[in-house]
């Protein structure tokens, strides 16, 4: 992956780590998160 | 045998993992938050194991401490982050950009080609990244949490 793409996964997936209603995405919510940045196709899939 | 762990707790804990972690670059022991919570270190033990299980933190095998809490490392890794006076380390190139997204602030981060080692300068700069590169990652994501400290 890009480094923007890095960045951008990361905004989507680390954002919320350090609140207090933090809760790890579902699979549904990881497979839109990587869709939403560009990664696609058999690697990505969960 | 099941223990029920308290998830008021587990997320308390979790938040005095991260605390510390963005405050002084390196995770708690489980001794520290117990007397931070005024709890037991074995329920502060219980805890990390809780949210090992869901994937939130690893453990180190030998001590059942912190190995890292993604995006952070414990232990010194190739990719270090840097941010003012504050640093860190991530786990792996990803996370090295997962730590400005968790802190919200911007960084530097010392990474090399993993080909011939050459610094690979890069970061985030007034929320936006900066640097040339291609992050390569070997394990599948089906696969990530097979072998987190290898993926």
């Amino acid at each position: 992956m890009t480094l923007d793409q890095a960045w951008q996964l990361s905004k989507l997936w680390y954002g919320t780590r350090l609140r207090p209603d933090f809760r790890r995405p579902t699979a549904d919510e990881a497979r839109a998160i990587f869709a939403r940045v560009g990664l696609a196709g058999p690697f990505w899939e969960l | 045998m099941s223990v029920s762990v308290d998830p008021e707790l587990v997320n308390d804990v979790r938040q005095s993992i991260y605390a510390t972690i963005v405050e002084r670059g390196t995770p708690p022991a489980a001794c520290e938050v117990a007397a931070a919570r005024g709890v037991s270190v074995a329920a502060v033990e219980e805890a990390y194991r809780a949210l090992a299980g869901s994937h939130v933190i690893v453990l180190a095998l030998e001590t059942g401490e912190i190995w890292a809490a993604p995006p952070f490392a414990a232990p010194p890794t190739a990719f270090r982050v840097t941010s003012g006076r504050r640093a860190w380390f991530a786990p792996c190139a990803w996370d090295s950009f997962g730590i400005p997204a968790a802190a919200g602030v911007d960084v530097e981060i010392e990474a090399h080609c993993a080909w011939d080692r050459a610094p690979l300068p890069c970061g985030v700069r007034n929320g936006d990244v900066y640097g040339e590169g291609v992050l390569h990652r070997l394990v599948p994501a089906s696969r990530f949490w097979d072998d987190i400290r290898f993926t």
